[in-house]
């Protein structure tokens, strides 16, 4: 980068550098989104004896473009006795909530583009509170939900943006306490460091081997974090219509579907890098562009789970969602946290 | 260059912040009062940053706006508060006292400010030039768990004693009697039920469908019947 | 660099704007979050200084201060669905009698 340092200076160069960074991050991520969405659809076939969407493209391969032609040339329809400003603003602020964290997870290791002096890590943008920071735009992330109930003012709607927000708040707590042992072992908040310190055994030093039980409560509270099967009580369409999203229709309805998904990758993005070892994997310290695919693997296995796990599992009830989570999930969590602890004192990292 | 970009970002974030905070007093809506402040508290959050605190900022957003707010909000959404009803106001005379009582503290801030402004600078390591690690994770763990230890026991200790008081606040008293539901129960009036005592005119409560429809002089198949 | 008066001046703008919030608001959960404006405006204070100063324990005074507005933040509201259960009403001028 130094031709780009001379030319307009260091921190104008970071800044163009991290602009393009943060595009192509958003592209790659947008496109595995709506690719998640016809994998959905075609794996529930599968596993309910159907064969689901095929007829767009080979084998349906251009169906998400239908389908967001379709979202854009529906019409628009905003209910009489609306909020208005808080309804046109919850979808963006659910769908910025959602893509606000892609940009500190580290996609690959340094890349040295052979020829040239160029080496850049494949990671937009890195900082000292990199994880905190992934847990604040988290939490915020409950806005868009209870907002889009509150304004479009229908009962299931409220009822769906309350539970929401029950829900979101509860499980959140786990969701950073299963998190706080893996930064015991790391001593570091800074993800790509954190990745770093998996390198070990050929590539296969993952931190699950030392937190079995911090992952699986960080996976069922992941799950509830993002609505999906069987935490998927803010819109159960078997109680409460479409719950917080019943008023919404065309683009802003897909902005809230868009955002779920988003979601479901990003947290599948935090798994792997907390749990399993982010890009590192055999043969990355040779090969670095390996790391890349290693990642996007890791991640696609944790999006199929999910898929997975809606075509098998059935709702909670919403008492025993409460009950779960508060009595059983956080013990757990904070069980977890002091037997962490307890051996980092003893025994060093 | 950098100093500029620093001032424009600093001015819109102090506006942010100031508008927000007149927004949030002015609207009559809860609702719009909580997003107001949910904007102050963003705001705020992104000042730490430009003072070099990203931890803080980081926390800033994830109690206060991921925590403390989204609970006014669901506490507001649950009791379903609508716009205050602008009635009669009982201390006539508040808002002015208000207004007079904030320019008075407001001028009082300005003179002390300008006048420490006025005295000579103190004696710190200010005009060092090397990237302070202040705000950084790794000095506020040390910090914390090294000389201010005690007020971080302390203070686990007050969050504890708030969750028992929340919680203990929460609960629905246990059962009185006059919650219980009966099935069939109803209020009448208390000439129907004890006619030797009208005088009083409080409702009492019966006990069952049957007591009420012998009370009311019904057939007790009548009543099954409806 | 942003001289370090211009921060406290700002903390001072929303310190008053808390201050008068207070006394003009009725409602209880408008009342509560300009205390928490109070609060915040005190933590912009400590945050200015300890940055200018490059001293660390101003910042951790705000995570404690931080930990006691949760604190209160969870009593705080518990005690408002208490009184809107009694009174079907969160004016604090409908809440003036001790007992229900």
């Amino acid at each position: 980068m130094d031709w780009l340092n001379n030319l307009v200076g260091p921190t104008v160069a970071r800044g163009i550098f991290q602009f393009i960074g943060i595009n192509v991050a958003f592209v790659v991520v947008l496109m595995i989104v709506a690719y998640t969405v016809l994998a959905e659809r075609r794996v529930l076939g599968f596993i309910q004896g159907r064969l689901g969407p095929n007829r767009v493209g080979p084998g349906g391969i251009l169906q998400p473009f239908a389908d967001l032609l379709k979202f854009i040339f529906k019409e628009e329809i905003v209910p009489d006795k609306s909020t208005r400003f808080i309804y046109f603003l919850a979808p963006f602020l659910a769908i910025t909530c959602a893509l606000m964290p892609i940009i500190v997870y580290p996609f690959g290791p340094e890349i040295h583009i052979p020829g040239t002096r160029i080496v850049f890590p494949l990671v937009v943008a890195r900082f000292d509170v990199a994880l905190l920071y992934v847990l604040a735009i988290t939490s915020v992330g409950v806005y868009g939900i209870a907002l889009a109930g509150w304004s479009s003012n229908n009962k299931y709607s409220l009822m769906g943006g309350l539970r929401s927000a029950a829900q979101l708040i509860s499980y959140e707590l786990s969701l950073g306490l299963s998190l706080v042992g893996v930064v015991l072992l790391s001593g570091t908040l800074d993800l790509y460091e954190i990745v770093g310190q998996q390198g070990g055994w050929h590539g296969l030093r993952w931190n699950i081997i030392f937190q079995p039980l911090g992952f699986i409560i960080y996976l069922i509270s992941a799950i509830a974090e993002t609505n999906r099967v069987p935490f998927d009580l803010p819109e159960a369409e078997t109680e409460l219509v479409a719950g917080f999203h019943t008023e919404y229709s065309a683009l802003k309805f897909a902005l809230f579907f868009m955002a779920e998904y988003v979601n479901m990758f990003t947290v599948s993005m935090l798994a792997t890098t907390m749990f399993f070892g982010g890009w590192q994997g055999p043969g990355v310290s040779t090969f670095p562009l390996l790391g890349i695919f290693y990642f996007l693997g890791k991640v696609i296995c944790f999006l199929f789970l999910y898929i997975w796990l809606r075509g098998t599992l059935p709702r909670f009830r919403f008492d025993q969602l409460m009950n779960f989570g508060w009595k059983f999930l956080l013990p757990m969590a904070i069980l977890n946290l002091i037997i962490t602890a307890t051996v980092v004192f003893f025994f060093g990292t | 260059m950098s100093d500029i970009l620093t001032f424009i970002v600093f001015i819109l974030l102090a506006g942010l912040a100031i508008g927000s905070a007149l927004a949030m007093v002015a609207q009559r809506n809860p609702l719009y009062s909580a997003i107001s402040l949910i904007g102050v508290f963003g705001a705020l959050a992104g000042l730490y940053l430009t003072l070099a605190a990203p931890f803080i900022a980081a926390v800033q957003i994830i109690v206060y706006a991921g925590a403390i707010m989204v609970l006014v909000v669901f506490v507001i959404m649950l009791l379903n508060v609508e716009e205050e009803v602008r009635r009669p106001v009982r201390l006539r005379y508040l808002v002015p006292t208000a207004v007079l009582l904030a320019a008075v503290l407001f001028a009082e801030a300005a003179f002390i400010l300008f006048y420490v402004n006025d005295a000579p600078a103190p004696p710190s390591p200010l005009a060092t030039a090397e990237p302070s690690t202040t705000g950084l994770t790794a000095s506020i763990g040390t910090g914390l768990f090294t000389t201010y230890l005690l007020p971080f026991e302390i203070t686990s200790i007050l969050i504890l004693m708030a969750l028992v008081g929340a919680m203990t606040l929460a609960r629905r008293t246990a059962a009185r009697p006059q919650d219980l539901v009966v099935p069939g129960a109803q209020v009448l009036p208390l000439q129907m039920v004890e006619p030797a005592r009208v005088g009083d005119d409080t409702p009492v409560r019966s006990d069952t469908t049957a007591e009420a429809a012998r009370t009311l002089g019904l057939n007790e198949q009548e009543q099954t019947r409806e | 660099m942003i001289p370090m008066s211009w921060y406290l001046a700002l903390s001072a703008v929303l310190f008053t704007i808390g201050v008068a919030g207070v006394i003009i608001k009725r409602n209880a959960i408008a009342m509560f979050m300009c205390i928490e404006l109070m609060l915040n405006s005190v933590n912009l204070t400590f945050i200015a200084l300890s940055s200018f100063f490059r001293d660390v324990s101003g910042q951790l005074f705000v995570f404690i201060v931080m930990t006691v507005a949760a604190a209160e933040a969870a009593v705080g509201l518990g005690i408002i669905i208490t009184v809107f259960r009694n009174r079907e009403s969160l004016d604090v001028d409908d809440a003036s009698v001790l007992r229900d």
